[in-house]
């Protein structure tokens, strides 16, 4: 399938769409896929593991903020269930 | 690919174009500038709004500014021109620039005004462009680039496709000997710890929180309080959900590896290797700073579409996504938004490298084809 996801460091917990797809489109990157739970639109991020409340949201292999509760796999990932980091 | 063809300078550093260049040493020159451009339009034309009336810390980064101009590798010959008044005159730039053969200047003053200074100055420029032709191209190791990286009119993709095919290349160059430079200090705010355990030394590390925190402490004054934890709304759109998430995606240019020195605006660098210079993120004044610090060459991302170019050498664009690249692809020279079709980073940057290659072996830009030449100097202070 065309992917239309990227995993930009192997270490990270989200993808970054880079097309919009309705819930339950099957989200394609390279080296794996996943159902999107919802919506999400493209530059949006989506879960590829489940993450538990408190736990590191990572892209670029890095922290950009925690969970502000349990998110999915397949769920989007956006400021409404992540926690800004404190740096 | 080891090496790439480029101009010996008489300081030993090596040119990726062979320039003359007719440049102002303060405002008032810039008809006669212009002027003797038109006459000779080979030559590359800088003009500014600088050189008189600042305070001592902008009259310092102005004197450095034209200065690294004149002595810039790309640089064959230079013909300096200043009125005859002003607190920056040209032979002040030319002395700064630790003068050689290549720099000639004048007053406007001394040759009698404005049509006799353009008279005289096409013909030094034609005698230079004479001389210039005569340097041939000679193989030279990349460790004699020094690349610069520049993110303008970014987008949702930017981080995603550009900017990390743009630190391949960053990687790349490190690995060969070469130099890096990353500017555009406020879009760093929020790496902090990341850009911490990057640095080279502790030195470094200090001069680098330094800077940043700086930076922060005037956003602030300018934004607001809120200013160093909130994103713009249109970047949340985008899909950026936390200034991190935004900054990384700023820094990716630089690649990975550590941080060597901190430079001022226009400083240039003593050492191999990644460099941080302190710039605003706007664009020409960024743009303008590190190719006055000495590099040859410039890799800058655009999701937007950013047509901008330098007077001083090759800026190469690299679009972030296919539908702009084609939309504009008049000022666009490189699609990293294949990589939102399944293309890996890897792979893109190193085409990438392949084009760094060939830009620095001579092939035009598109910034260059559209003679897209922009020139602005940064200012600290108020004009008196």
């Amino acid at each position: 399938m065309t992917k239309n996801a990227v995993l930009i460091d192997s270490r990270d917990n989200v993808v970054t769409m880079t097309q919009d797809v309705p819930s339950g489109a099957r989200v394609c990157w390279s080296g794996g896929e996943i159902d999107a739970l919802e919506p999400v639109m493209s530059g949006h991020k989506v879960a590829i593991a489940a993450i538990a409340p408190g736990e590191i949201v990572r892209k670029y292999g890095h922290r950009i903020g925690n969970a502000a509760g349990a998110i999915e796999p397949g769920a989007w990932v956006h400021t409404h269930n992540l926690a800004r980091s404190q740096s | 690919m080891s090496r790439f063809l480029g101009y010996l300078r008489s300081d030993g550093r090596v040119g990726v174009r062979n320039h003359v260049v007719v440049m102002s040493s303060v405002s008032c020159a810039n008809a006669v500038v212009l002027g003797i451009g038109r006459q000779v339009p080979q030559v590359k034309t800088v003009t500014h709004t600088e050189g008189c009336g600042r305070g001592p810390t902008d009259i310092a980064i102005s004197l450095r500014t034209l200065a690294g101009v004149a002595s810039h590798p790309n640089v064959a010959a230079i013909l300096i021109i200043g009125l005859g008044c002003e607190f920056i005159k040209a032979r002040l730039v030319a002395d700064y620039a630790a003068n050689d053969k290549r720099i000639e200047q004048f007053e406007i003053q001394e040759v009698g005004g404005t049509p006799k200074a353009i008279a005289r100055g096409v013909e030094i420029a034609r005698r230079m462009l004479a001389d210039a032709s005569k340097i041939e191209r000679e193989e030279f190791g990349f460790e004699h680039l020094t690349l610069a990286m520049e993110c303008g009119g970014s987008d949702a993709m930017s981080g995603l496709t550009a900017n990390p095919s743009v630190g391949v290349v960053a990687d790349w160059l490190v690995g060969q000997g070469g130099t890096v430079m990353l500017s555009e200090v406020t879009e760093f705010l929020g790496t902090e710890e990341i850009l911490a355990t990057r640095c080279a030394s502790g030195e470094v590390r200090e001069q680098m929180l330094g800077l940043l925190s700086r930076h922060e402490v005037k956003v602030k004054e300018q934004l607001g309080p809120l200013a160093d934890l909130v994103i713009a709304p249109g970047n949340q759109e985008g899909g950026l959900s936390s200034i991190q998430e935004k900054s990384l995606g700023c820094i990716q240019k630089g690649g990975t590896t550590d941080i060597q020195a901190v430079l001022e605006y226009a400083e240039r660098p003593t050492k191999k290797g990644l460099h941080v210079m302190d710039t605003p993120g706007s664009d020409i004044f960024s743009v303008t700073g590190m190719f006055a610090a000495g590099a040859q060459m410039m890799l800058f991302t655009t999701g937007r579409g950013s047509p901008a170019g330098s007077p001083l050498g090759p800026v190469v664009k690299v679009a972030s996504n296919t539908s702009m690249f084609q939309r504009m692809r008049d000022d666009m020279d490189f699609d990293a938004g294949r990589v939102m079709a399944g293309m890996s980073i890897a792979e893109c940057g190193a085409e990438l490298v392949g084009l760094v290659g060939k830009v620095a072996d001579g092939k035009p830009t598109a910034a260059e084809l559209n003679n897209s030449d922009l020139f602005a100097i940064h200012t600290v202070g108020e004009a008196f």
